[in-house]
C-alpha cells in the first residue's frame, strides 16, 4: 500500500513538472507565451497617458533602445532628460533592452497591441509588412534627411519608395591583417583581389602555429563571409526587382572559392565551429595572418590587446571586378499606433544633434549615418577614416526583405552542407533558395 | 460515547467550513492559470493559426503550420537526437548514481567532504558549466586534448565541435556528468529511507553482496528510482543551455534537439507558427512517454 502511495504521489509530481515544463517552454517559444503579464503592464501604462492628457495636456513617448555596450543607456538616459528640460510638456518613457531579449521584448509588446513610439533595432521589413510602421519622410526634415549616406537610407527604404527604418549606425566590413606575420614572409600590404588572398594565404602558411585566413563560418554570422565574397564577385543576394538570387554563378563562385582555401589549409580548420567573437580573439592574440571583420573591431582589440600590429584594407574582389564593400545598419522606426507622431519626430531631431551622436557613436565604435556626424567621428582616426571613405561603394543585405532572416538561416545550413563536402555549392544554394520560395 | 459526539461534532463544523476552504483555494489557481494554463493554451491557438513575421496572429490555419514542421527533414532529425539525448543521458546517469550513493552511503574517512564536493556541479547554473565543458574541450586550448594526447588514446587534438560524430556523444558525456548529482541525492536519500532491520536480517539469512543488493535494496529504491527516471527525462528533454553552448545544434543543424530546434525556427527564421507546433508535440511526446512509464510502474506494484 505504501509503495502505491508513493508511486500514486510521484506521477502527481511527474504531472505537475510536466505541465510547468510544457508551460515555460510554451512561454519561451511563442511570443504570445508571455503576452499577458506585460500586456496588463502595457495597458496600466496606456490608461495613465490618456490620463495626463486630458488633465496636465502633456505628451507622452515610449522609446525602446536597444543596449550596445555600457555605454548605451547612460546616453539615452542624458538625452532624454535633456530633451525633457528643452520640451517641458513630453515625458519619454525610455528601456534600454539587451540584445539577448530585446527580439522577444519587442514581438511581445507588438503582438500585445502595445508597440512602442519609437525603437531601435537592426530590422524594420517584418513591422512594415504587417504594416505598422509610419513614414519617415512625414515627420523628419529634410534638412535632416539629406545629411544621411544614400546608401544607408536606401536600405532603410520600402518598395513604395518611403523611408520606414531611419538608419541608426553602420559597420563598414574590412579586412584586417596582422603586421608582425606579413612582415615575417615579407608581404607589404593587405590582398586586393582573390588570387592575391589565396597566394598570401599560401605565404603565411610557412608560419607555424598560426591560420593563415581567418573564416567563420558559424550559426551566428555564416552569411557575412559568404556576402563578402558573393559582392566580390559581382553577385548580389536579390535580383533588382526583388527575387533571391544568391545561387547565381557569383554565389556558387564564392562557396567553391571558400572551399577550395579551407580544403587548401589555408584557413581555420573547422569554419562552421567557429564564431566571428571567437575568431577575433585569435587574432588579437596574434595568431590569425588575415580575416574580415567589422570597423568596430580596432576599439576590442584595444582592449584584448593594444600591442597588437595590425591594419586595414577593403574587401578583396574576385580578379577584373570593381571595388565593393559591405555594410551592417541597424534603424530607427516609429510605429504608427503613436498618438503623437509629432513629437516622435522631434525626438529623433534632437537625438541626432550632431556632437551629441558623433560622441555615442564613438563610445559605441559604429559609424554614424549622417555625414556631418561621420566627419566628427572619424576625425584625426586613419582606421576609421578609411572605413568612412568605403561606405559609398557598400553593399547590405536586403534589408526590406521580411523573409531576409529566414534567407539568412537557409544560407548558413545549405552553405555549411557544402563546406563540409556533404553537398556540391550549387545544390546547397539552389536548395537554400528553393526553400524561399515555398 | 465522547469520542463520537466529539467526530460528529468535528465533521458538522467541517462542512459548514467547506465555502471557505474552496476560497483559500483561489490565489493558488488563479496563479496556476495564469502562469501555465493560459501560455499553453496561447500556444496551442499559435500553432494552429497562421502568425505573421512581427508576430500578430492571423487567421486559423488548421494543422498546417504542423505539417510545415512535420514535413522538415530537420524536424525528424532533432526529434529522432532528442530521443537519443534524452534515452542515453538519462539511463547511464541512473546506472552510475546508483552506484554512488552505494558509496557515499558506507562510512569512510572525508565522507562529507566528497558529498559536498559532488553538490557544487548541482549548484552550478547549467550555463555555466556548459561554458566551462566548452573550454575543456577546446581543439586548440583545452584540457580533455591535452591529457589525451599525453595518455595516447588520440593521435592528435580532436576538433570536438566540429562534427555531429564527436559533438553529440560529447554533449552526452557532460549531460551525464551534469545529471549525476541531482541523481545520487536522490538515490541516497532513497537509501537512507531503507530500515536497517531489513539489511540486518538479509545479513542474518547469509545473501551474497550481489543477492542483497539485487533482492533487497534494489526493489526498496523503486520509489527513488522512478523519481530519478521521470524528473531526470523531462530535465533532459528540454535541456537547452548545453547544446546550444556548445554547437548550437551546428553544423548544419545536426545536433539540434526539438528545443533548439523550436528557438531557431521561432526567433531566428521568425516563424512562430511552425515553433508553436513543434513546441505541442514536445509537450505531447512527454505527456505520452512520462504516462506510459507511470502505468508500466503501477502495473508492476499490482
Amino acid at each position: 500500500m505504501r509503495s502505491r502511495w508513493r508511486v500514486m504521489a510521484s506521477l502527481a509530481l511527474v504531472l505537475a513538472l510536466l505541465v510547468g515544463c510544457g508551460g515555460g517552454g510554451g512561454g519561451g517559444s511563442t511570443s504570445q507565451g508571455s503576452d499577458t503579464q506585460s500586456s496588463t503592464g502595457q495597458s496600466s501604462t496606456s490608461t495613465t497617458d490618456q490620463q495626463s492628457t486630458a488633465t496636465q495636456e502633456k505628451v507622452e513617448l515610449t522609446l525602446v533602445a536597444a543596449q550596445y555596450s555600457g555605454a548605451t543607456e547612460p546616453h539615452w538616459v542624458q538625452t532624454v532628460k535633456d530633451f525633457e528640460a528643452a520640451n517641458p510638456h513630453i515625458k519619454v518613457n525610455l528601456q534600454v533592452i539587451s540584445w539577448d531579449n530585446i527580439r522577444q521584448k519587442v514581438d511581445t509588446m507588438v503582438s500585445a497591441g502595445n508597440p512602442p513610439d519609437i525603437l531601435d533595432l537592426n530590422t524594420w521589413a517584418k513591422f512594415h509588412e504587417d504594416d505598422l510602421l509610419l513614414p519617415l519622410n512625414d515627420i523628419l526634415s529634410p534638412e535632416l534627411l539629406q545629411d544621411f549616406y544614400p546608401t544607408l537610407l536606401r536600405a532603410g527604404t520600402a518598395s513604395d519608395g518611403k523611408l520606414y527604418g531611419l538608419p541608426l549606425g553602420a559597420s563598414i566590413r574590412g579586412m584586417f591583417y596582422n603586421k608582425e606575420l606579413f612582415a615575417q614572409v615579407g608581404l607589404a600590404g593587405p590582398p586586393k583581389t582573390w588570387s592575391e588572398l589565396e597566394a598570401h594565404a599560401e605565404k603565411l602558411k610557412a608560419i607555424p602555429d598560426i591560420y593563415p585566413f581567418g573564416m567563420p563560418f558559424d550559426e551566428v554570422e555564416g552569411q557575412a563571409y559568404f556576402s563578402y565574397f558573393l559582392f566580390g564577385a559581382g553577385g548580389d543576394w536579390q535580383t533588382a526587382d526583388g527575387q533571391w538570387a544568391f545561387s547565381s554563378p557569383a554565389g556558387v563562385e564564392a562557396l567553391n572559392f571558400m572551399k577550395r582555401l579551407k580544403d587548401k589549409g589555408l584557413t581555420n580548420p573547422e569554419p562552421t565551429a567557429i564564431s566571428r567573437d571567437e575568431l577575433q580573439k585569435v587574432f588579437s592574440s596574434g595568431k590569425v595572418g588575415m580575416m574580415m571583420t567589422a570597423s568596430f573591431f580596432p576599439a576590442i582589440i584595444a582592449t584584448q590587446n593594444p600591442n597588437l600590429n595590425f591594419g586595414v584594407g577593403p574587401i578583396p574582389v574576385k580578379d577584373g571586378m570593381p571595388e565593393v564593400s559591405m555594410g551592417v545598419e541597424d534603424f530607427w522606426m516609429v510605429f504608427n499606433k503613436t498618438k503623437h507622431p509629432k513629437e516622435a519626430g522631434q525626438l529623433l531631431e534632437f537625438m541626432f544633434q550632431k556632437d551629441r551622436y558623433a560622441g555615442w557613436a564613438k563610445s559605441e565604435g559604429f559609424i554614424p549615418p549622417t555625414k556631418q556626424t561621420a566627419a566628427i567621428f572619424m576625425e584625426g582616426n586613419d582606421i576609421q577614416e578609411f572605413f568612412v571613405s568605403q561606405m559609398p561603394i557598400a553593399k547590405f543585405y536586403p534589408l526590406h526583405d521580411p523573409l531576409l532572416p529566414q534567407a539568412i538561416q537557409e544560407l548558413i545550413k545549405h552553405g555549411q552542407e557544402a563546406l563540409l563536402g556533404q553537398k556540391s555549392a550549387q545544390e546547397a544554394l539552389d536548395q537554400a533558395v528553393a526553400n524561399l520560395k515555398q | 460515547m465522547i469520542a463520537q459526539a466529539g467526530t460528529t461534532g468535528f465533521r458538522r463544523r467541517r462542512r459548514r467550513r467547506l465555502p471557505w476552504h474552496y476560497l483559500a483555494l483561489v490565489p493558488t489557481t488563479a496563479l496556476l492559470l495564469l502562469i501555465t494554463i493560459l501560455p499553453i493554451g496561447i500556444t496551442v491557438r499559435t500553432a494552429f493559426s497562421r502568425v505573421s513575421l512581427a508576430g500578430l496572429i492571423k487567421e486559423f490555419v488548421g494543422i498546417k503550420n504542423f505539417q510545415a514542421a512535420f514535413s522538415s527533414p530537420d524536424f525528424i532529425r532533432a526529434l529522432s537526437n532528442t530521443l537519443l539525448w534524452t534515452a542515453s543521458i538519462v539511463s547511464l546517469t541512473v546506472v552510475v548514481s546508483i552506484f554512488l550513493a552505494l558509496l557515499f552511503e558506507k562510512r569512510f574517512p572525508g565522507r562529507s567532504l566528497a558529498r559536498g564536493i559532488l553538490i557544487i556541479p548541482w549548484a552550478t547554473p547549467l550555463l555555466v558549466s556548459a561554458m566551462v565543458w566548452k573550454w575543456v574541450l577546446n581543439f586548440e586550448f583545452g584540457a580533455a586534448n591535452k591529457l589525451l594526447l599525453d595518455w595516447g588514446i588520440i593521435q592528435s587534438p580532436v576538433y570536438w565541435e566540429a562534427q555531429p560524430v564527436t559533438s553529440f556523444p560529447a554533449m552526452i558525456f557532460i549531460g551525464i556528468i551534469l545529471s549525476i548529482p541531482f541523481t545520487t541525492m536522490v538515490f541516497l536519500s532513497g537509501l537512507q529511507s531503507i530500515p536497517t532491520e531489513v539489511h540486518e536480517a538479509a545479513v542474518v539469512e547469509g545473501a551474497s553482496a550481489v543477492q542483497h543488493f539485487g533482492y533487497v535494496t534494489l526493489p526498496l529504491l523503486r520509489p527513488s528510482f522512478n523519481i530519478a527516471l521521470v524528473l531526470n527525462a523531462i530535465y533532459v528533454f528540454n535541456s537547452f543551455p548545453l547544446i546550444w553552448v556548445f554547437t548550437r545544434g551546428g553544423p548544419a543543424h545536426k545536433t539540434d534537439t526539438l528545443v533548439t530546434l523550436l528557438y531557431k525556427v521561432a526567433f531566428d527564421y521568425n516563424r512562430m507558427g511552425p515553433a508553436a507546433a513543434i513546441s505541442v508535440v514536445s509537450v505531447a511526446l512527454l505527456l505520452v512517454l512520462a504516462s506510459l512509464y507511470v502505468k508500466l510502474a503501477m502495473s508492476r506494484e499490482g
